[in-house]
């Protein structure tokens, strides 16, 4: 225990002195955020809490950069004291996974130690750290990027991923190109389209010590990608192949992947519009073939969907299926004029969305062909994985009351998404109105009501939630979800909650009470699941 | 600038070659050297199962497969415990659970992990001792390749029949010095246990649900608790012999002409397993 | 077990230390340079953040995403008191999305849809975030004549607005009478 009292200490003593002494010079410069999440868990048989023997958890990051010149460098310390309930217990421990140097001229970057990066979309790879879901698959290695004429960019790297405190067993190496038209071919510079297009190239290799399988060693994928922008229209599209690449997630089959991304949008001041489609065949992509879950992922396959942000319209959320998945999305975003009609004093603002997500047509082969399954480029399946429409007003009736109303319609496949067969397609409808009254200058109060109403899983919830918040420091919550439409009465249960917050330029307070259902939460298709709690939270966060 | 040019192509054309085609077949060709004759381990797979669990049937079809080439030194377990092996509506409604099966489920949170899963002598492969059905053949054989006997169990039944009264008596023999606390399970299987069972694989049989099918060695009880007794500790010698006889009187809704006794032997500090045997009840 | 609670008791230490180390941190001569950080413009074309500057005027930085309630309650308040702001203070507003692939495509429509005129860039893998030591969004800078970093603020109610104006006429007002 002392050991991390000590390293916290010497972490800070060395941070204040360094930042006392580098602000002597101009040049130099240190920087630093800190987060710390503390749970204290009460029991709480009625919603069914998991049995938490330390009683209170902990997770707490500090990062600290220092920058001179060309140089900049930076690490952060992660602690997890029993990682949060929810988390993966894998964490446990204290250390310093993330570190780096990076050296910086005009025509090149190097960056030594770990490093986070994406190509492209990232359908082929993406390395990333969200800490409210747990990830953090940063690369150890060696990356460069330079930029050998204007226009063009290329970056290479080399490395293993973070696997908690330790390093994922294989190596990746990749390479990629970016090319732009119009910086390039200096006639170009003004034309009114401009041509943005890239490749990369990514290889893993594992020794292959199985008895059974001739695994291969090296796997590589490729792809490429092209944006087109003309005017207010807009097109781009990705395209990823991977060679086979047998795997835990997939079943061990030799199937080659793919996936296509395409994304078209038209925009002008007041209106916004865009369509988008995506597929993705067998591309699970990690630098261990058996790994499961959110470790050692290569690439970011993010499910093609509108991001809900209320808690009843987020709590079926899509969890995006790497095995193969086809989706389709269309938003509108309209601002209605100030002084119209409908629009009335202050205008008014509507986002109309739509997405589906199905399953891939596939046609299954016998298992001693090790592939798997068959299936065409554009053959997409019946299962609906996940649909949802959504209409989002929002309107300010005077200088003081502003709103937001929105309606959510969901269809969500728990058989496929969560992994209960044999259970119904949950169809859900959510509404919520979401009400501001600004008191003064520095007062206001936000009234959030919500409802969902489902015949399945666990009935229709209501909820109410009231913040009033003091610019710029203070703010206060209460709320309730009650899940009313239960059917087993001892479940009709009442998640009450309450919170104050103080914030002081670039730090952050925050003590929370209350109980917290049982869920998931998911950005970009990739989920955490968290177990019901209850009891006291405090959250710290800072920038320095 | 060409310069450069090259030396880029020289790196796209080095990485190309960082990718390995496999061409069919994609498996090594195993053949079973059978010529050396001593007491042979005999090693437990442990297949954690449920009825309302889809991709199951697959997994006990390569659990059976994988039996019917090693039969001699493989033994099967199914392990009913979980989401998927809760009753429910029929016909779903049998319980093929029992207190040891959600004990162990629980104790290795293997279904927590998800189902199909299963364990080989609960030794790690790939640093989990929870293994996915695509390994366990993998696994298998490097437990099976590392063979060396160290412990011999003999099961002698006696059943009375008017009683369903069981009595098993079970010798074991260290035969080669160990030090650690070594325990002895004891179990109840029961094979071809008809009841319905959910399948999604069309080569097995009927799809989504196959209303007569077969499960296979199913762990029914547990004679000695579910973690056993000890049987040896300290540092044991080489010959160093215990016997131990266990009584158990048979669920009635057992049938006692599919019923075997298993006995296996772990190490306390690893819960990996050194021996198995299973032996019928009459 | 009981030794597991003390291990929050250093960070509970640190409370007071952060809370004075940015007692009036608003010094407006500042010595917080810009980090330099490749982000891209809505065409998709590549930025440095060094270059990010208002001719001599305050810059204010808005860490935002499309699926940000707070952030796009900021932005669209300071949307209707933008024309006079840039035409009492010449303030310029940086608006930096750190909607990740899947939702960047949304980014251009949404702005246009909302009408807001700042200047635009993503930040698709958050470089520039983790560069400025942004944690949570709504995450707010202000900047400078020099584009020194000298005021930042998290999250964001109603009336925070007003001190971000009340900050820029102070650098103002030191422009025109320096020390």
């Amino acid at each position: 225990m002392l050991k991390y009292i000590f390293i916290c200490f010497t972490v800070i003593f060395y941070f204040s002195i360094f930042k006392i002494y580098a602000q002597q010079f101009n040049t130099s410069l240190i920087r630093g955020d800190f987060q710390s999440e503390i749970q204290y868990y009460f029991d709480d048989s009625i919603i069914g809490t998991p049995d938490i023997k330390e009683k209170a958890l902990m997770n707490a990051y500090l990062n600290i950069i220092y920058s001179n010149g060309h140089f900049n460098a930076g690490f952060r310390f992660e602690t997890y004291q029993g990682p949060l309930s929810g988390y993966d217990t894998r964490y446990k421990g204290s250390g310093i996974p993330y570190r780096f140097l990076t050296y910086t001229c005009s025509f090149m970057e190097l960056t030594v130690g770990n490093f986070y990066e994406q190509f492209g979309s990232g359908m082929l790879l993406r390395t990333y750290e969200d800490r409210n879901l747990g990830i953090d698959n940063s690369i150890d290695g060696v990356r460069i990027k330079t930029v050998p004429f204007k226009g063009i960019t290329l970056k290479g790297l080399w490395g293993t991923q973070r696997f908690f405190w330790n390093h994922g067993t294989g190596i990746i190496r990749a390479i990629d190109g970016e090319f732009s038209l119009n910086e390039v071919f200096s006639k170009f510079n003004e034309s009114k389209i401009k041509i943005l297009a890239g490749a990369s190239f990514v290889s893993k290799y594992q020794e292959d010590i199985d008895p059974v399988y001739i695994l291969p060693e090296n796997v590589a994928a490729m792809g490429g990608r092209l944006k087109l922008t003309y005017n207010k229209l807009s097109l781009s599209g990705e395209y990823a192949y991977k060679y086979n690449d047998p795997s835990v997630e997939n079943g061990f089959i030799y199937k080659p992947g793919q996936a296509l991304l395409i994304n078209t949008t038209y925009s002008r001041k007041g209106l916004g519009i865009i369509l988008a489609t995506k597929r993705t065949d067998n591309m699970s992509f990690r630098s261990d073939r058996n790994a499961l879950g959110n470790v050692l992922n290569i690439n970011y396959l993010p499910s093609l969907s509108k991001e809900q942000t209320y808690s009843f319209a987020s709590m079926y959320p899509i969890a995006t299926q790497a095995n193969g998945e086809a989706g389709i999305q269309g938003q509108i975003f309209y601002n209605i004029k100030k002084k119209s009609k409908i629009g009335g004093k202050y205008g008014a603002n509507v986002t109309l969305a739509y997405d589906r997500t199905n399953s891939i047509k596939i046609h299954k082969l016998p298992d001693s062909t090790f592939m798997g399954y068959e299936s065409g480029f554009f053959d997409i399946g019946k299962d609906v994985y996940f649909e949802a429409t959504t209409v989002e007003i929002s309107k300010k009736f005077s200088s003081t009351f502003s709103s937001i109303f929105s309606f959510v319609n969901i269809i969500y496949n728990q058989e496929v998404l969560l992994g209960h067969t044999g259970e119904p397609d949950i169809y859900a409808k959510v509404a919520v109105a979401d009400l501001t009254w600004r008191i003064d200058d520095k007062n206001t109060v936000k009234c959030e009501l919500q409802h969902l109403s489902t015949k399945q899983d666990k009935g229709n919830w209501a909820s109410a939630l009231v913040e009033y918040s003091i610019a710029p420091k203070w703010f206060f919550s209460a709320g309730d979800q009650f899940n009313y439409g239960n059917k087993l009465k001892d479940k009709k249960i009442h998640y009450y909650s309450a919170g104050v917050g103080f914030i002081y330029d670039a730090s952050r307070f925050m003590l929370t009470y209350g109980r917290n259902r049982e869920g998931r939460i998911c950005t970009g298709g990739v989920c955490r699941n968290i177990p019901a709690y209850s009891g006291f939270g405090l959250s710290i966060i800072s920038s320095f | 600038m060409t310069n450069k040019i090259k030396i880029y192509l020289l790196i796209l054309q080095f990485l190309f070659t960082y990718c390995d085609k496999i061409e069919p077949p994609f498996t090594e060709n195993l053949s079973q050297d059978t010529s050396v004759v001593k007491i042979k381990r005999k090693i437990l797979l442990e297949d954690y199962t449920g009825h309302t669990c889809p991709n199951c049937p697959r997994a006990a079809e390569i659990a059976h497969n994988m039996q019917s080439v090693y039969g001699n030194s493989l033994i099967v377990m199914s392990v009913h415990a979980g989401y998927f092996a809760t009753p429910g509506n029929p016909p779903f409604n049998n319980d093929l659970r029992c207190a040891t099966s959600i004990e162990l489920d629980n104790f290795f949170g293997v279904s927590a992990v998800g189902n199909p899963n299963g364990m080989i002598n609960r030794v790690p492969y790939n640093n989990s001792k929870i293994i996915n059905p695509d390994l366990w053949l993998s696994a298998f054989i490097i437990q099976n390749n590392n063979d060396k006997s160290t412990i011999k169990i003999d099961i002698q039944n006696t059943y009375i029949l008017n009683e369903r009264k069981l009595l098993s008596n079970i010798q074991t023999e260290f035969l080669d010095e160990l030090t650690g606390t070594y325990m002895l399970a004891v179990y109840i299987i029961e094979d071809s246990i008809v009841s319905s069972q959910k399948n999604n694989d069309p080569d097995i049989g009927s799809v989504p649900v196959i209303i007569d099918y077969v499960h296979r060695n199913v762990l029914r009880a547990s004679i000695n608790s579910t973690f056993g007794d000890t049987i040896a500790n300290g540092n044991i010698n080489k010959g160093y012999y215990k016997e131990k006889t266990y009584s158990k009187t048979l669920n009635s809704n057992w049938n006692e002409n599919q019923c075997y006794v298993l006995a296996y032997i772990y190490d306390h500090s690893s819960y990996e397993i050194l021996q198995s045997e299973i032996k019928k009840i009459k | 077990m009981h030794s597991k609670k003390y291990a929050i008791f250093p960070f509970l230490l640190l409370i007071p230390f952060f809370l004075f180390a940015q007692q009036d941190k608003m010094n407006v001569s500042g010595n917080q340079a810009l980090p330099d950080v490749e982000i891209r413009n809505l065409d998709g074309v590549a930025f440095n953040t060094h270059n990010i500057s208002n001719n001599g005027a305050p810059v204010i930085i808005c860490f935002w995403a499309t699926y940000c309630k707070p952030c796009i309650k900021e932005l669209s308040i300071i949307s209707d008191l933008y024309d006079d702001w840039r035409q009492e203070t010449g303030v310029k507003i940086v608006a930096i999305s750190i909607d990740d692939s899947k939702t960047i495509a949304n980014v251009l429509p949404f702005v246009n849809g909302k009408g807001w005129e700042y200047e635009f860039y993503t930040d698709v893998n958050g470089d520039f975030k983790r560069a400025m030591n942004v944690n949570v969004i709504p995450h707010t800078f202000i900047l400078n004549s020099k584009s020194e970093i000298v005021w930042q603020h998290l999250s964001f109610a109603e009336g925070d607005e007003l001190k971000y104006i009340e900050i820029v006429r102070i650098l103002l007002k030191d422009k025109m009478n320096p020390k």
